[in-house]
């Protein structure tokens, strides 16, 4: 096992190697250039000023040459300065990630806490009127576009009703508040996006649930189960799922990557200042070591998640042992 | 005494338009302490049968007709909760595929404990002794090691075995044998045979056997009854049935019992009296 979690460990060093390689080829390819972009059309600032920012970046260089420079800089953990406001980019990102994180965990915990439940009692009393409802409700859900949902959630409970803030994560006067009522009021500014980033996932995740759920069911093993004179609510909830959540596990893993990239959508509808954000904003200003930084650590992070994924799948399922 | 009476039991499937009587008007009866084979082909309505005893024939079958009396009480009548109570204490079931039957994701020891605690008001100290006490009885190796372990560690055979021992555990009145040794190769389906001998002579409980094997029914049953298309072809003792056979299919299917040479035969017989 652990020798395995050691392998696994070091196919993330090609792969980052790989992305980074495309990340800065994709950006070389985009029109426009960072130090127009910096300087704009300031008059002020003449063209040896432009032709010097190039070169102290490095960005006169072939692209293979600034490649290896930045990965000289990487072996040594230096993410480089941000083209926008000369902060170092670990930093921006360091400011970013637990915006997204916080979104994003409190996401899934909605979504697991919600779906599994659903897809458990839909698969339990299928094509009962019970399950046609979710299945219903449960479409539509997965037919609403993110973007339409937030701003129909900011119109009815933020606007109409008043009962949540509709943007922002941390507002200045916050700092004043006493710690508790400090996290009462980020509380009260994560409902929102949150339930906007859940509902498409929570659809897919009762549904995976739901046919998990009636694959296991019936299975011999569960007949037995019946047949020793086991509660109904036993045969359910330990030997049906404990089944049933083996493939749902793989699921988790599948939705990690947007839960750390964050949602460039939901954070700018909802002024929240995550990795999303960031990353657009780089990609839009040509803030190349800022671009390249999020990529890195999203993708670091992801694949350390799909490791985590797979441990958990060994600890849920004896059958699975890494060799 | 009768110990089990199947009286006229119908159950049917219910499929699109179309009605699939997989038991139709099956009656018969399993007395204390004896062991009843029944025999049919692929088909024959053997494990439905089994399935209604117990009350666990899944949709879209029901039992639509008759009665099963099991010690004095229709099981029919009783509700779900004392159905359940039934299940698994006085009467078990050991089923034909132990690779399948035998939760993947739990182990053998929870597998075991958790029908001695849906049961006994028992601590889990104890269950876990009378657990052991089970698994050594049917013979495992290392029941400590088997304990902790997981079925797909185990062989075919080890599986049955642990199967047989949850059947077992708690002492059940009646035991439905479904084709046990069917899944398995023949040496293993031999040893498993002994076992089902042992446990017969030691425990002395009622067995029902079904199998579509004659020879197996001819080693270990008292009576017998023939099943084909849902129907009772013929009952009768075992000795009965197999010298004089009336009905044509029962002939049909001794005759697809593989010949065994008379000396063999001859030592079966003595063994079976012994």
């Amino acid at each position: 096992m652990l020798s395995y979690i050691i392998r696994r460990s070091l196919l993330i060093i090609p792969m980052l190697l790989g992305i980074s390689l495309i990340t800065l080829m994709i950006m070389h390819l985009a029109p426009g250039d960072p130090a127009s972009l910096r300087y704009g059309l300031n008059p002020e600032v003449g063209g040896s000023a432009r032709t010097q920012f190039r070169e102290i970046y490095g960005l006169d260089k072939p692209v293979h040459v600034q490649y290896f420079m930045w990965l000289k800089r990487m072996a040594v953990l230096d993410f480089g300065n941000s083209f926008i406001d000369d902060r170092p980019v670990i930093q921006k990102i360091g400011e970013r990630l637990p915006a997204t994180l916080l979104l994003s965990i409190a996401s899934i915990l909605l979504i697991y806490s919600i779906s599994i439940p659903i897809g458990i009692s839909s698969a339990v009393k299928a094509n009962s009127p019970y399950d046609r409802l979710m299945t219903i409700v449960v479409f539509i859900g997965y037919a609403t576009p993110s973007f339409w949902f937030a701003l129909i959630l900011i119109m009815f409970f933020g606007v109409r009703l008043e009962w949540f803030p509709i943007s922002g994560m941390r507002p200045w006067y916050v700092d004043y508040y006493p710690f508790f009522a400090s996290l009462k009021d980020l509380a009260w500014r994560m409902v929102l996006p949150v339930m906007a980033t859940s509902l498409v996932s929570l659809a897919g995740i009762s549904r995976y649930m739901r046919s998990g759920m009636l694959e296991v069911l019936r299975q011999d093993y569960i007949r037995t189960a019946r047949a020793k004179g086991l509660s109904e609510r036993r045969v359910i909830y330990r030997h049906a799922l404990k089944n049933a959540l083996l493939p749902i596990v793989t699921i988790a893993s599948m939705i990690l990557p947007s839960l750390i990239g964050g949602s460039f959508i939901i954070e700018t509808i909802f002024a929240w200042p995550g990795m999303g954000r960031l990353g657009y904003e780089a990609i839009m200003n040509h803030d190349l070591p800022t671009v390249m930084g999020v990529g890195i650590i999203s993708v670091f992070l992801t694949l350390l998640g799909l490791i985590l994924a797979d441990v958990l799948y060994a600890v849920v399922d004896p059958r699975i042992r890494y060799e | 005494m009768a110990l089990l009476q199947v009286k006229n039991l119908k159950t049917h499937f219910f499929a699109e338009s179309e009605v699939r009587k997989a038991v139709d008007d099956v009656s018969f009866v399993v007395q204390e302490g004896e062991t009843f084979g029944l025999v049919g082909e692929s088909g024959s309505g053997k494990t439905v049968t089994a399935l209604s005893i117990l009350k666990l024939v899944d949709e879209p079958g029901r039992i639509v007709g008759g009665d099963i009396i099991f010690g004095g009480r229709s099981l029919l009548e009783l509700s779900k909760e004392n159905m359940r109570k039934i299940r698994g204490n006085d009467i078990s079931i050991v089923f034909q595929e132990p690779l399948t039957a035998l939760n993947p994701v739990l182990s053998i020891g929870e597998q075991v404990t958790e029908q001695i605690h849906a049961h006994r008001d028992v601590s889990k100290e104890e269950a876990k002794e009378t657990a052991l006490a089970c698994l050594k009885e049917v013979h495992l190796p290392q029941p400590e090691r088997v304990f902790y372990d997981y079925p797909h560690r185990l062989s075919g055979g080890m599986r049955q075995r642990a199967m047989i021992a949850m059947a077992l555990c708690l002492r059940p009145r009646l035991l439905i044998a479904d084709e046990p040794t069917t899944a398995l190769d023949v040496t293993i389906q031999a040893e498993i045979l002994d076992l089902f001998r042992e446990i017969k002579k030691k425990h002395n409980m009622s067995i029902l056997f079904i199998t579509h094997d004659f020879g197996i029914i001819a080693q270990l049953a008292d009576r017998v009854a023939v099943m084909q298309k849902g129907r009772i072809v013929e009952q009768g003792g075992v000795e009965n049935i197999f010298y004089y056979p009336k009905d044509a299919y029962t002939k049909e299917l001794l005759e697809a019992v593989p010949k065994i040479p008379r000396e063999l035969r001859i030592q079966n017989d003595r063994n079976k009296k012994s």
